[in-house]
């Protein structure tokens, strides 16, 4: 058995291996492993979200930023936190 | 004396469903529409079955009951017509009327039945006839070698069954409508051609292949010819009768069927060329489905085309039928005095189309 590819159509199909190559049966079918292509990265859209303070729950589902690193209730307020003065301390 | 009644005293009508204002007393101007109502006669077969059955029935005892009992409770009745296919598709026959008619599943018609005159003879009051309501099934194509092709027409019940009773005085219209060409009958041999497309070979949807069958897919690369290569010995490919599923409502007081899936088989035996051979219908054939096991198990359409001479090429508007199924077991035939052959078996997948036109 072996995978391949209709170039006619594009459909992949398992055929017998002597398919490949046969005059009639496999004119148009090409192993999958010559013409199949690695799938595109998934872009991980959390990575690149920035936080919106003033979030708007456009849809109406109790959350803002839906999605994100950034997800929260909708009446979840965000405040920047001040950077710490005194190291020691905040280590501790 | 009394005097025995002969052949052919009987003539079969279809009604459109709306041919009546009450099934159950058809008037004389209802049943001599001659656009409501058609007949078919010359065009059905003589083993047709049209009639009651035995009604269900219930077995409950009494305590003085000293035998069984059973008492009808609902009627039952069948209806199943073979009708002739007419081997000129275009011609203005009773053959196409009939096959048009039954063309299509889950049209609702009455089938009527007159017994004691000559089909084509005019109806009168007092006429007695038979009332069978019926829906379309998908019709079946009966072909056998040295056989004439024929449309099976099958029908669910409907529960709507009356016998012998009487047409209603009206005044008398022209119909039925009979053609005035019966037609030409068409033999089996030399007019089937059938395809194996796989379904890799499909340039669009499995929907849109069934619902219009393209010529470009059925004849590209990799789909198979595969009419010269089968023989009559075990030939079974086509759509059967639906399953009959029970149906009925608190009202109904006969027998009320609902079409269940569709059923069709699949099962075709090839010739076997010789060894030497690397080309050719046999040889295609047998490259197509000799893998039975290695677990590719080829999925594709078996198309047929019906009726039309099998060298006439297929093109546009040619109606074909298509199943898909699963190539499955393949099995040697080499016993007997005749050539050597194999069979392969097909599983049906779910999917079918029951005469349909083809496009480009």
């Amino acid at each position: 058995m072996a995978l391949a590819i209709n170039k006619r159509t594009g459909k992949s199909v398992n055929v017998p291996e002597h398919y490949l190559g046969h005059p009639v049966l496999g004119k148009d079918l090409e192993p999958a492993g010559s013409v199949v292509k690695a799938a595109p990265k998934k872009e991980n859209s959390k990575k690149f979200a920035k936080q919106v303070p003033d979030a708007v729950d456009g849809d109406g589902d109790g959350l803002i930023q839906d999605g994100t690193i950034w997800q929260r209730l909708a009446n979840t307020k965000t405040e920047e936190q001040p950077a710490p003065t005194n190291i020691e301390e905040n280590e501790e | 004396m009394a005097t025995k009644m002969l052949r052919p005293n009987v003539g079969l009508y279809v009604a459109t469903y709306d041919a009546f204002v009450d099934w159950t007393a058809p008037t004389l101007d209802e049943i001599t529409s001659a656009t409501k109502v058609f007949n078919i006669s010359p065009a059905v077969t003589d083993d047709y079955t049209l009639n009651m059955t035995d009604s269900e029935s219930d077995d409950s005892l009494a305590i003085i009951d000293n035998a069984s009992v059973q008492t009808p409770t609902y009627t039952n009745y069948e209806a199943s017509l073979d009708g002739f296919r007419d081997a000129n598709v275009a011609a203005d026959s009773v053959y196409n009327k009939f096959r048009t008619l039954f063309a299509a599943p889950d049209v609702k018609y009455y089938l009527i039945k007159r017994v004691g005159k000559l089909h084509n003879a005019a109806f009168a009051a007092g006429d007695e006839i038979s009332v069978y309501g019926v829906k379309t099934d998908f019709p079946i194509e009966i072909l056998g070698d040295g056989e004439m092709i024929r449309t099976g027409a099958r029908f669910l019940t409907t529960g709507e069954v009356r016998v012998n009773i009487d047409v209603a005085a009206g005044s008398a219209g022209s119909g039925p409508e009979l053609k005035a060409v019966v037609g030409t009958k068409s033999t089996s041999n030399g007019k089937i051609r059938v395809y194996w497309v796989p379904s890799g070979n499909l340039s669009g949807t499995e929907a849109e292949f069934l619902a219009e069958p393209s010529v470009t897919d059925i004849e590209a690369t990799g789909s198979i010819d595969l009419t010269g290569a089968i023989a009559w010995d075990g030939y079974d490919l086509g759509a059967s009768d639906s399953n009959k599923i029970d149906d009925r409502g608190i009202l109904d007081e006969g027998q009320v069927q609902t079409r269940g899936f569709a059923q069709f088989s699949g099962s075709l035996t090839f010739f076997r060329g010789v060894t030497s051979e690397t080309a050719g219908a046999y040889y295609n054939a047998y490259e197509a489905f000799k893998a039975a096991t290695d677990g590719s198990r080829p999925v594709g359409f078996l198309v047929t085309r019906v009726g039309i001479p099998a060298e006439t090429a297929l093109a546009a508007d040619q109606e074909v039928s298509a199943f898909k199924f699963i190539a499955d077991a393949f099995m040697d035939n080499t016993e007997g005095e005749d050539s050597v052959k194999f069979m392969v078996n097909f599983a049906p997948q779910g999917n079918l189309a029951v005469n349909v036109d083809t496009v480009v």
